[in-house]
């Protein structure tokens, strides 16, 4: 991993295609999958993280060095993908009250390849997937997003918080929800499973 | 179902595509070909940044002060001067009692009458037989 090496750093900041096609392809997957799983909604997740890409190209001037790069680069896409929610939940208010049907439109697209291929793991585990799947989409924007940062990426209570702009409490109630749900769905589906086999 | 699993099992989900990591990285590499070219040292002053539009407020604000303060000092431009003792636009100007107004002529015009022939046909003109109005401004329209 090149990761923070001075040299790799001098690379990004002089814009060397190479070094950014190498960040690219290191970080790229675990970026899209982490935003794609807080929009479920893969068109905006393409955008997203492609202008953090962007943001990061203009700003690396001002990257130090204290985190790792794909931290920072995390971190930027993340604060993409909450402020592409913010924005969008502000023109939803307004054309839902425009338009009331406006609603329907703004549905989460459910895409095709959601969940991994079964190459390595049973019929089982593949439903499953899917089930949670579906039931993160079922979820609203603000309880999908705490899922990622503090079950998915493990951060810490208070850096959640920060970043959801929200109390810690209201943080671990959500996430309670959140995986309370997730659970009911997974049992569910299981029962379903057990009774058909 | 503890949480490790249900972790487990969410990052097996939304995995990136076949070949969707190349194609966008062949759509954020043209994008970041036209960043590096826009990003000249001057690029905030012909494309539409926070920092222009602070500039353009300035200068909106300043330019007519400064503008002001400039043309305050400055002798007025005259378009055309009359000098009746050299060649040139010769102008002439006298009160017509029966027009009462100022006429200005200038040399080169058609013979002035003393009729108000500039005046709107349904303005009315204060006739000779009227009675005289007081002693106003001569200057005066």
């Amino acid at each position: 991993m090149v990761d923070t090496s001075p040299d790799y750093l001098q690379r990004l900041r002089s814009g060397e295609e190479t070094a950014w096609g190498d960040l690219h392809r290191d970080h790229y997957p675990r970026l899209w999958s982490s935003v794609q799983r807080i929009l479920n909604n893969p068109t905006m997740a393409d955008d997203v993280v492609q202008e953090a890409f962007i943001k990061a190209h203009r700003d690396i001037r001002r990257f130090e060095g204290h985190s790792q790069l794909g931290t920072w680069l995390y971190r930027i896409a993340i604060n993409q993908a909450l402020d592409t929610i913010r924005k969008k939940q502000r023109t939803d208010r307004w054309l839902s009250f425009l338009s009331p049907l406006a609603d329907d439109e703004n549905q989460p697209a459910m895409p095709e390849g959601s969940v991994a291929p079964t190459v390595s793991t049973g019929l089982e585990n593949r439903e499953l997937r899917e089930t949670i799947f579906e039931a993160m989409g079922e979820l609203s924007v603000e309880h999908r997003a705490v899922v990622q940062l503090r079950l998915v990426d493990e951060m810490s209570l208070e850096e959640t918080a920060q970043f959801l702009r929200c109390r810690p409490g209201t943080v671990n109630s959500r996430l309670h929800y959140a995986c309370e749900h997730l659970r009911r769905k997974l049992a569910k589906q299981k029962k379903a499973t057990g009774s058909e086999t | 179902m503890n949480d490790s699993e249900l972790k487990k099992l969410l990052l097996e989900t939304c995995p990136v595509r076949p070949g969707q990591e190349s194609r966008a990285w062949s759509a954020l590499r043209e994008q970041l070909s036209h960043a590096g070219q826009t990003h000249s040292g001057w690029s905030w002053l012909y494309y539409p940044t926070w920092r222009g539009l602070a500039l353009a407020a300035v200068a909106l604000t300043l330019i007519p002060i400064l503008g002001n303060f400039v043309a305050g000092r400055l002798e007025p431009v005259a378009l055309a001067t009359a000098d009746s003792q050299s060649p040139g636009i010769y102008a002439t100007a006298f009160y017509s009692r029966s027009a009462q107004a100022q006429v200005v002529w200038l040399n080169g015009m058609d013979p002035a009458t003393d009729k108000p022939t500039y005046l709107d046909p349904t303005t009315v003109v204060a006739g000779e037989t009227e009675t005289p109005q007081p002693a106003g401004d001569p200057n005066s329209l």
